[in-house]
């Protein structure tokens, strides 16, 4: 770790006005240790020891690979040198993965057993075997590196209190990651409960840079606070794939591009293609294994396949016996895994930030930028490409949108505090209003939750001799678990990530890891699909678990991908419409893509930033209207159901509609006449609230509210039903919740996940906002240019399933080109 | 109205789940499991405690519906041996009113054993008209018989829109009827369960919530 930071950012040191170095770090073996090899520390190294040294919370903002894991360890080095450990708990450091955290510890081996330094430090994760955590409990480490799940789990033990009091420092690295997810609700609750513990222990935030700093800064700092910017000097090459082939208009596959994908990864020592779904990584991985003559060897590593089958990869990758690994979200995080020369990214990026992030993980070289190529796969990802490179190269990033507080994170937690032991509500109160995410929660609200949590809650006081918690003894508000028993449960629970429900695949006796069970109800015995890299065949489902052998079809069905669908960020959303509402921009493009915008101006006109663009044409019989949006698949969504309701509401006869991130698409009987009439901003306020809670997306997220509350019990992969769990759907509790308690705090809590998550209503009403009085109607009398992927869409959407292959896909665009009278000469 | 011919006699599938035979003015309903939701409080998971409500209202509204004079409970009444206990008084007024409302046929199932309110008679089996009602069916029997216990669901394609709903299931000598619960799930008649029952002629009365659909193995509107 030191080694590399000190070689790749030599030369912005060399350049800098040294900083003055504390004694405290002048005096540590570190610093002879580093000067020994013509090194020495960095400004931001030192700023950090000294505000840590003030008594600060600290952020540290970064690009990846700038070495900011030190800068987060160094006070905590320094202060355990010169006090000497004293076998208590001195420093907490949490990672998103648990992979980090491993690596993590291992770059602290090195110069801890180089120096010889006095201080233990291990890591503490889901992974770790039982001995060790009881070992870990008895004689605590000075430093631990942990998860958000492992450290609430370690905060239900009835003696957490006496394990953390020593604390000094807690490190959360990857910040930047959490702050829009539950498991932010999670940790900063967390936090809270160890400031109790612990009120001297300062936090260290290490996070990616990001455009908004105060609020990262608000989120996680309690104390008096300081920011710590570490500033990228070498910015990334970052290009697109320049491909004589036809680019097509619309799909998600680049099988255009794999020729020259693959041409790419040959001339490096080692490329990670990233994609941005699990389909299109099994996708690409067999693509390029069918062009393989050369025999390069090439990974895949995707979030479902077995943690074993993922860590031989990534162990492959770092002793550089891999050539070429495809992944997804999965290798996405700070890990230094090896010397990667180039990263692919196919695929539009969806955000500037999660684009540096990826390409970071090509920087390992002296002063050398860090190497990207990019892939469009269809026209509207090239834009979106340019429009992510231009921002990359002014230095724009996207913000950072940290959620409110869930309520059902909120009722988890108060259960593990049960676990913990007894608790005064009221006290309780004022310590979770103190964690950011919860600074508004209402006290009804949070004793809703303290009921939930005790005997669900409801209205009717039927189930109170069952109750979880109860009074102590004459204590008002004082509450504690009736039985001790019940915090395994909450063990068994902890956590804020429910996936899909999920199946075990195993061929013979081999697991291979698991997959959607929504996806394999749609086999049958004999169908083949694409896991792991391998075409399987499906041989039925026993006792939970499917049953694969290996097939030899070189054709197979791609895996659904259920989750991890990544919103279009706002920032780059809003650059992608200022590139193509702007003609000036476009003569540098290749010129398939030139044709194609050239032809969408002439044909109708060009959505540009303050414009909404909508287009009505009649198509075999019925009319069309697409809107260009571009607000995110999410936002999408939501206003389509609206859309439909106020269409019926006019009698247009809505027929459906479909979304991508930057348009809505709906066909009807009747035509669309005057679009102000259905994009008026009373949409979000009078449909909305009517339409929420009939819709089959809070049900979803319902499902998820019930699991994280504890209502159900979390399933695991293949585990065999027993007769205390809860199998029913959480649909059929839901209907029966939303008929007779409506008020209930479950329901609530879908609900504000919905506003904020899957809706994204906040979203989409300044987008109607902006739009009143800014529609442009263009009535055409056919397809549009731009329209042609989201009728194929539509084409693709009602086609059967087993003639949704690409090449039928192609044909139906060429079809419906010609239809538009589209000549496309490329 | 669809009707189904079963042992020479006419049965209506309701939109409920439940069977109606007009001859006879017999309703006949299974697994209605009462008090499903509130047995897992006794784990500690407290589940919404509606669904008795619920599902009582909806048989009181079959019965005034289609006007029965008897009432076939084909087994699992009860979600367990406490559920009666645990009943709330309204719920258990109503309860009542349906039981001293109509003349009662009270099969008992294996959630249930024994928990036939105190006046009426409790059958392993009953036969009445040529058909045995049982709780589960007997495979090797192939006499009519009509049982319920497996809470049968179909999963089809129904407008681009995948559904899975309850279903009646029959066959030559067997009609299988879906459960009437709020809260009961249902297992998928390609499982091993039925692989003695469904064969290439078998048919299914599909429960959606505006008609009943008959449909063969193929899935197909037969």
């Amino acid at each position: 770790m030191i080694q590399k930071t000190h070689q790749k950012d030599n030369s912005e040191f060399e350049a800098n006005v040294p900083q003055e170095i504390p004694d405290e770090l002048e005096q540590h073996p570190l610093t002879s240790w580093i000067r020994d090899k013509g090194w020495d520390w960095f400004d931001h190294q030192i700023h950090t020891l000294k505000a840590a040294q003030d008594d600060k919370d600290i952020v540290v903002f970064a690009p990846t690979g700038a070495g900011k894991t030190l800068c987060g360890f160094l006070p905590s080095l320094v202060d355990l040198y010169h006090r000497g450990s004293n076998k208590k708990l001195h420093t907490l450091y949490i990672s998103p993965l648990k992979a980090l955290a491993v690596d993590v510890h291992r770059n602290i081996t090195k110069p801890s057993e180089d120096l010889d330094l006095d201080f233990t430090f291990e890591t503490r994760t889901g992974d770790t075997p039982q001995s060790r955590r009881a070992r870990q409990k008895k004689k605590p480490p000075d430093m631990l590196m942990t998860t958000p799940e492992s450290l609430a789990l370690m905060l239900s033990y009835e003696d957490s209190h006496e394990y953390f009091k020593d604390l000094k420092f807690i490190i959360i690295d990857e910040l930047h990651a959490f702050l829009h997810s539950k498991r932010a609700d999670l940790l900063s609750l967390n936090l809270e409960r160890l400031n109790q513990f612990a009120p001297q222990v300062q936090r260290i935030g290490l996070s990616a840079t990001i455009c908004d700093k105060e609020t990262a800064k608000d989120w996680l700092c309690r104390k008096d606070s300081s920011i710590v910017q570490i500033e990228q000097k070498v910015l990334p090459q970052v290009k697109i794939l320049q491909s004589d082939q036809r680019m097509p208009w619309s799909g998600h596959s680049a099988t255009y591009a794999v020729e020259q994908i693959y041409e790419a990864i040959k001339k490096v020592n080692l490329a990670v293609v990233f994609v941005n779904t699990r389909a299109q990584a099994e996708f690409m991985f067999q693509s390029l294994w069918q062009l393989n003559d050369d025999n390069l060897k090439i990974g895949v590593h995707h979030g479902s396949l077995e943690k074993e089958l993922r860590r031989k990869v990534e162990a492959h990758m770092a002793s550089g016996e891999l050539d070429c690994v495809v992944a997804t979200g999965s290798l996405d995080l700070g890990l230094d895994w090896a010397d990667v020369d180039l990263v692919l990214q196919v695929g539009a990026p969806k955000g500037v930030s999660r684009l540096i992030q990826r390409i970071g993980r090509s920087n390992h070289r002296l002063n050398e930028p860090s190497q990207a190529l990019l892939v469009p796969t269809n026209r509207f990802e090239y834009i979106e490409c340019l429009a992510a490179i231009e921002e990359i190269q002014k230095g724009h990033l996207d913000g950072i949108d940290p959620k409110e507080g869930s309520l059902d994170v909120l009722a988890q937690h108060i259960f593990g505090v049960a676990c913990h032991r007894l608790f005064d509500a009221q006290k309780l109160y004022e310590e979770v209003i103190k964690a950011w995410p919860y600074k508004n929660l209402s006290e009804k609200d949070f004793y809703d939750c303290v009921a939930f949590v005790k005997d669900g809650g409801y209205a009717l006081k039927s189930y109170e001799r069952f109750s979880r918690l109860v009074e102590d003894g004459d204590q008002d508000n004082v509450f504690k678990l009736r039985d001790k028993r019940d915090a395994r449960r909450y063990r068994m629970n902890i956590g804020t990530i429910v996936e899909a429900p999920m199946l075990k695949v195993m061929m013979r006796n081999r697991t291979l890891g698991n997959i959607e069970e929504n996806f394999i109800n749609n086999l049958t015995e004999g169908d083949t699909f694409l896991f792991g890299g391998k075409v399987l065949r499906f041989d039925g489902i026993h006792n939970a678990i499917v049953k694969v052998s290996k097939s030899k079809d070189k054709q197979a069905k791609i895996p659904s991908y259920a989750g991890g669908r990544m919103p279009l960020s706002t920032h780059l959303s809003n650059a992608v419409r200022g590139m193509i509402g702007n003609p000036n921009t476009w003569a540098g493009f290749p010129e398939q893509i030139q044709f194609w915008l050239k032809l969408q101006q002439e044909k109708s006109s060009m959505p540009d930033q303050k414009r909404l663009l909508v287009e009505t044409f009649p198509r075999d019989k019925k009319h069309y209207m697409v809107a260009y949006t571009f607000i995110g698949w999410n936002a999408n969504q939501t206003l389509g159901y609206l859309v439909l309701r106020r269409m019926k509401r006019l009698n247009l006869k809505p027929l459906g509609f479909v979304m991508t991130d930057y348009a809505l698409t709906v066909w009807s009987f009747n035509p669309i006449k005057n679009p102000e009439e259905i994009f008026e901003p009373g949409l979000i306020y009078e449909d909305f609230e009517e339409w929420i809670f009939d819709t089959p997306l809070i049900k979803r997220l319902f499902r998820d509210t019930a699991v994280i509350s504890g209502l159900v019990e979390r399933r695991h992969p293949g585990e065999v039903k027993t007769g205390r769990q809860v199998l029913m759907s959480t649909d059929l509790i839901y209907d029966v919740l939303m008929k007779y308690e409506p008020e209930h705090i479950l329901l609530k809590a879908a609900y504000e996940d919905a506003r904020h998550g899957l809706i994204d209503s906040d979203r989409l009403r300044d987008f109607l906002i902006q739009s009143k009085e800014n529609i442009e109607h263009k009535q055409l009398d056919q397809i549009s240019p731009m329209a042609v992927p989201a009728v194929l869409l539509i084409q693709r959407e009602t086609v059967a399933r087993e003639e949704r292959e690409d090449y039928v896909i192609e044909d139906m665009e060429a079809e419906i080109l010609a239809e538009a009278g589209i000549h496309d000469p490329n | 109205m669809t009707q189904i011919n079963f042992a020479n006699e006419i049965f209506e599938p309701q939109l409920c789940g439940a069977l109606f035979w007009p001859t006879e003015k017999m309703l006949i309903v299974s697994d209605l499991h009462l008090e499903k939701g509130s047995s897992f409080s006794k784990f500690k998971q407290f589940l919404p405690p509606y669904d008795t409500s619920e599902t009582l209202l909806k048989l009181s509204k079959t019965c005034d519906d289609v006007s029965p004079e008897t009432i076939l409970f084909l087994g699992d009444v009860y979600h367990d041996t406490h559920s009666l206990n645990r009943m709330k008084p309204k719920d258990r007024n109503l309860w009542n009113e349906i039981l001293e409302g109509y003349k009662i046929i009270w099969v008992e199932g294996n959630h249930d054993p024994g928990q036939a309110p105190s006046n009426i008679e409790a059958y392993e089996e009953f036969t009445h008209k040529g058909i045995t009602f049982r709780h589960i069916a007997n495979e090797t029997d192939d006499q009519p018989e009509m049982s319920g216990h497996y809470h049968p669901v179909l999963k089809f394609f129904h407008k681009r829109q995948k559904l899975r709903r309850p279903c009646f299931v029959m066959n030559e000598s067997k009609i299988i009827l879906p459960s009437y619960g709020t809260f009961t799930g249902g297992l998928d008649i390609t499982d091993k369960a039925f692989q003695n029952i469904v064969n290439d002629k078998t048919q299914f009365f599909v429960v959606t919530r505006k008609k009943i659909l008959t449909m063969d193995m193929n899935k197909k509107a037969a």
